[in-house]
């Protein structure tokens, strides 16, 4: 299992959204994902069709009360999609950790520890717009990391402390960590600004930064409203088809080779209707998470 | 006790807009070489034995013909088999859910087809089993069933588990949505004996006759 961080500091450049639909993508091509909400706003969570307000078990549970991975996750709306819901409770962590000893390495510990954990070829984790303990074990849990940047105006400012920090988990407890990509977001192809910034972004990421451009969507601004992802929302949007280049175009960077696309629908084709009688249809039983 | 779900009449509109518009387009197309042949006829003018002129028929006439075979296809395109769907969603949601819980299937032969793509159903389906699956311990069982009346499929997901709460009913505010959108109704309640049932009311395809 791959574990991607997708981090910014800044809030509003696209983390979530990037973190949703770039794993709907990827299980949209047969790849089993697993999504972890490390933001104590819950957005993803919503994003997904979850209530951060009903969920009993959320990523706080793991943090606080060491409650294994696989008693949180959920699947979702979508196929190959699961998700390991938060809520606002989360943003108590950073003071109930303050003084725990390891607190960087709870998230990793998790997922070595997880069962579950060939079952999924990726775990994308969504971090808060900080750089805290949260953001931290992400990092510290992460084999790559993915940096959303919003194409507007002082979109490099903040970024050399995120490298910062992300050089300092290489060096003390993550040697393994590399930076996939910068993916721009938002972007608007017909202002001089954006083409601008990601000249700017180019000349300071060169190769890191991903050649597709997540363009400014409507579609993408409206599914977390649905609890959708933009595949289930508007597939026919610039919105899906972008995040789905940007998934293809991810693989490659990463070094994993991509599936057919479509691969998420492949279920059987063999089915024939059961028993019209429910007494003598065979049941089907989920296997136990536990 | 029984909670309908709103019906989103603009999404319905957008989508026969856009159904008017992908089968005007394909009707111009057709009458654009209706016309075009009429205009040929006129301009022979008695000659109508010429073998080129024979040839350029046969050519439109064939042209024609694909045109409408497209007319009819893009009509077909969004019908989807509910028994197709709901088996194989059934089974991909078993994959993944950490709920240890039982499903029954009860499909319903010679279902109609919905008008609807199979990928947006499957979600719907997906979404009931996740909600009826979200309130359910170890052991509880789902019974997935379909049936048909005169104007709609129906797809009815029993949940043999702790019933409807306000909780339930919360986080089917997005299913409902997602049926209204697909120009269906969803019904959540529960029955005497507490179960938590979920009804999704889906139209049915036209009927397609062959060009």
């Amino acid at each position: 299992m791959k574990r991607i961080a997708v981090i910014n500091q800044k809030g509003g450049v696209g983390k979530t959204t990037t973190t949703v639909n770039l794993g709907a993508a990827l299980a949209q091509q047969g790849f089993r994902v697993l999504l972890l909400d490390m933001d104590p706003q819950a957005n993803m969570t919503v994003h997904v069709d979850k209530r951060p307000d009903l969920e009993g078990n959320t990523l706080t549970n793991l943090f606080t009360e060491d409650a294994p991975l696989q008693s949180l996750v959920q699947a979702t709306s979508s196929p190959n999609l699961s998700v390991v819901p938060s809520d606002t409770s989360l943003a108590g962590v950073e003071q109930v950790l303050a003084n725990r000893i390891g607190r960087e390495t709870i998230l990793r510990e998790a997922l070595a520890a997880f069962p579950d954990a060939g079952s999924f070829d990726f775990a994308l984790l969504d971090c808060p717009p900080s750089l805290g303990v949260l953001s931290a074990n992400a990092l510290v849990a992460a084999d790559f990391v993915v940096i959303p940047m919003q194409a507007e105006y002082l979109a490099l400012q903040g970024m050399a402390k995120l490298l910062d920090v992300v050089q300092l988990v290489q060096k003390r407890l993550n040697p393994a960590l590399k930076i996939a990509c910068v993916v721009p977001c938002m972007v608007d192809a017909r202002t001089n600004l954006s083409t601008e910034v990601l000249r700017e972004i180019d000349a300071h990421f060169g190769p890191l930064l991903a050649k597709t451009r997540i363009r400014n969507n409507v579609k993408l601004a409206e599914a977390p409203s649905f609890g959708r992802t933009i595949f289930e929302h508007a597939p026919d949007s610039n919105g899906a088809r972008d995040y789905q280049a940007f998934a293809t175009e991810f693989l490659a960077m990463i070094g994993v080779p991509a599936k057919g696309s479509g691969g998420a629908r492949g279920a059987a084709t063999d089915a024939e209707p059961v028993a019209s009688d429910a007494d003598d249809a065979p049941p089907m039983a989920a296997e136990s998470g536990n | 006790m029984w909670v309908d779900g709103p019906v989103d009449s603009r999404s319905i509109m957008r989508k026969r807009q856009s159904d008017v518009d992908r089968i005007t387009t394909l009707l111009n197309a057709c009458l654009g070489r209706v016309d075009e042949q009429a205009r040929r006829v006129q301009q022979l003018d008695g000659q109508v034995t010429d073998p080129a002129a024979s040839h350029l028929f046969d050519k439109a006439c064939t042209e024609l013909h694909g045109l409408m075979n497209s007319l009819l296809e893009s009509a077909a395109a969004d019908r989807a088999d509910l028994n197709r769907v709901v088996h194989d969603t059934v089974r991909s949601f078993l994959g993944e859910t950490r709920t240890p819980v039982v499903v029954w299937e009860r499909l319903a032969p010679d279902l109609p087809p919905i008008d609807s793509g199979s990928d947006k159903l499957a979600s719907a389906v997906r979404r009931a089993l996740v909600i009826a699956a979200s309130h359910m311990e170890t052991g509880c069982q789902i019974l997935v069933a379909t049936r048909a009346d005169s104007h709609s499929v129906l797809l009815d997901v029993e949940g043999h588990g702790t019933g409807c709460d306000d909780n339930v009913l919360e986080r089917s505010l997005t299913l409902c949505d997602f049926v209204a959108g697909l120009r269906g109704q969803c019904r959540i309640g529960s029955d005497e004996h507490g179960s938590l049932m979920i009804e999704l009311e889906l139209p049915r395809a036209l009927p397609i006759e062959g060009c």
